[in-house]
């Protein structure tokens, strides 16, 4: 560990401990010092002399572990913790920029105000580098959606309303209306999209409009973990397929067949479903009535 | 007075006990009497040592004055207000949006300073847990590697030192370039940097998967090596269409695509005309995958070489589906 480090952890530990008389567990301060109890107990020895080089006891500051816990018997005015450092106020400002920059509406909002409050807590060092360190780190969204439609499907999943939409669904190549239960969003490399109370997932840019109903419901999951997870390793939903690509083969538990067809065109060429045969037949075919209109 | 030689992280604790409990500014004579580790040496020495040491504290966010009042002897002390977090209390709304931020940034392994985020969460009293739970955010995975070059680079970026960089792109040898880095950014699951390349003499981009290795420049760590052009600005940069990106001069195209799925393309080429979009681009290989992507759904009905070009593309899609034939 780092003297800085070290430094950041004592300033933060001290009057946070001091705050609760019963003592922190070790766990917990590990948590959030991003430590190891063995480093905290060093950490612990090698900090526990801080006062005036030439000062008594009483004059020092009192911290100790004892059964599992951290307590703290003097704080001196070690009763505040540093102002946000470089490091801390990057990473707050990444952390928030996606949904600074192209997050549902009332998100957007909150998020963009909570920037700016940030930066006051910043310290003098930080609040030299804050403003450029916001403009010159950033995380892209794609900003493909309809402002509109991201507002409404806001809304519908905070007041539970039932949504009616039209949407594309690209697997089916199938554009109609939808009846949707829409209880949260999701934004996964920079795209957003809803998830529906009956497990399914809907790209956000894909609905060509979308209006709340008055017809409200009881969510019958409010746990988004599936769905992301769904997302992050591109389960769209549809068959099993093996493809090739510059002659490498690959498996995917799940391709939906028009999205496969897409996809397999957008290699050029370097790549070839191998299996199922039927995929296969389907993107020939697909592809001599594309070429038809070229030639 | 015995003064013992101190640990580092002691001496510096020590040092903004003393200057925060201080009534009138210490003179670093007297830190000099109390700090064994200021003792000895010529001034000179002594004094560089103490700057190193202020500058130390300014990182983690501490500030010392120099304080030259007429009535007291000049000294140091240590400016609480400035240094110190105020109080600030967040609304629920505020703590959720926070939440959900930390806790995709805390999850994802690329993700720059994430010990300073779990630090400044604490700070504030905030923690992942309170996420709002109908909105989550996900960087997606990222690049083999990123992992600690974001938070190098980002250093270097804020330090302004200049970079030495090995990097490959796909079947090419590496090479080796200086570049300032100007900016940073997270596209879909990639981390790029964006800096002055003084091979080219100019702005370019590197995905950070293809940085084999990155040196920042030791040299006077404290002072920058470049200034980032008042002009320069990331955001356009990183949200230019690929269409509009400099491969060649500007080709007007006109694409046909089915009324009910025109609104799919219409954020990215505008408005159609009876069914037909007309729009201006500088990467025509671009459109053409837009156009391919659309399948059946989608005709390019101009320029003709972009016609061919599409020709020749489907035809090596179909010559490579039928090869297993």
């Amino acid at each position: 560990m780092s003297v800085p480090e070290d430094l950041s952890r004592f300033l933060f530990m001290v009057p946070f401990v001091a705050a609760r008389p019963e003592g922190v567990p070790v766990a917990e301060l590990c948590e959030q010092l991003s430590m190891t109890p063995k480093a905290l107990g060093k950490l612990l020895e090698k900090v526990a002399m801080v006062g005036a080089p030439d000062g008594g006891p009483d004059e020092m500051v009192e911290i100790y572990l004892e059964g599992g816990r951290v307590f703290v018997a003097l704080s001196q005015r070690f009763t505040r913790p540093p102002r946000f450092s470089v490091e801390e106020m990057l990473a707050l400002l990444v952390a928030l920029a996606p949904l600074r920059e192209g997050a549902p509406p009332t998100a957007l909002a909150v998020a963009s105000d909570l920037s700016d409050r940030l930066v006051q807590l910043a310290s003098e060092r930080a609040t030299e580098l804050a403003p450029s360190l916001r403009d010159h780190v950033r995380v892209s969204v794609d900003a493909a959606e309809s402002p509109k439609v991201l507002r409404c499907l806001e809304q519908a999943a905070t007041e539970r309303r039932v949504v009616d939409a039209e949407y594309y669904t690209a697997g089916r190549d199938a554009f109609g209306a939808r009846r949707l239960k829409v209880i949260g969003l999701l934004q996964v490399r920079g795209a957003w999209y809803a998830a529906t109370d009956d497990g399914k997932i809907f790209k956000v840019e894909r609905f060509r409009d979308a209006a709340l109903t008055d017809e409200t419901f009881e969510a019958t999951t409010l746990d988004l973990t599936a769905a992301r997870e769904r997302l992050e390793r591109l389960d769209f939903g549809g068959a099993p397929v093996e493809v090739e690509i510059d002659g490498e083969r690959r498996r995917f538990d799940s391709f939906a067949a028009h999205a496969l067809r897409r996809w397999v065109r957008g290699w050029r060429g370097r790549a070839r479903i191998v299996a199922p045969e039927e995929a296969r037949q389907a993107i020939i075919e697909e592809t001599r009535t594309l070429l038809a209109r070229y030639e | 007075m015995v003064a013992l030689a101190m640990d580092r992280l002691e001496r510096l604790l020590d040092l903004v006990h003393v200057l925060q409990t201080a009534r009138e500014p210490v003179p670093l004579s007297s830190l000099r009497e109390q700090f064994a580790d200021y003792g000895d040496g010529a001034d000179e020495s002594i004094r560089r040592k103490f700057e190193r040491d202020k500058a130390e504290l300014a990182n983690i966010g501490l500030v010392l004055r120099y304080v030259d009042d007429d009535d007291l002897e000049p000294g140091y002390l240590l400016d609480t207000e400035a240094s110190y977090l105020p109080s600030l209390e967040l609304g629920e709304s505020e703590r959720a949006v926070l939440a959900t931020a930390a806790r995709a940034a805390l999850s994802d392994p690329s993700f720059p300073h994430r010990r300073a985020l779990r630090l400044a969460l604490a700070k504030l009293g905030a923690s992942p847990d309170e996420a709002d739970p109908s909105i989550v955010i996900s960087h997606g995975a990222a690049d083999d590697g990123d992992e600690g070059r974001v938070e190098s680079l980002g250093a270097a970026l804020a330090a302004r030192k200049r970079v030495r960089l090995t990097h490959r792109k796909p079947g090419s040898e590496a090479t080796e370039r200086e570049v300032d880095p100007y900016g940073l950014f997270l596209r879909a699951g990639a981390w790029y940097l964006v800096g002055k390349d003084h091979r080219s003499d100019e702005v370019r981009f590197f995905r950070l998967s293809r940085i084999e290795s990155a040196e920042v420049n030791p040299k006077k760590p404290g002072t920058p090596d470049f200034a980032v052009p008042d002009d320069f600005d990331l955001r356009p940069r990183i949200e230019t269409s690929p269409l509009h990106y400099d491969v060649h001069a500007t080709v007007t195209a006109t694409v046909r695509v089915d009324e009910d799925v025109a609104f799919l393309m219409e954020r990215a080429w505008g408005t159609p005309q009876g069914g037909v979009f007309t729009l201006q681009t500088e990467n025509l290989d671009y459109l053409l995958d837009q156009v391919l992507m659309l399948g059946t759904r989608a005709e390019l009905l101009s320029p003709p070489e972009g016609r061919a070009r599409l020709a020749e593309a489907l035809r090596a899609v179909l010559e490579a589906q039928e090869a297993a034939s």
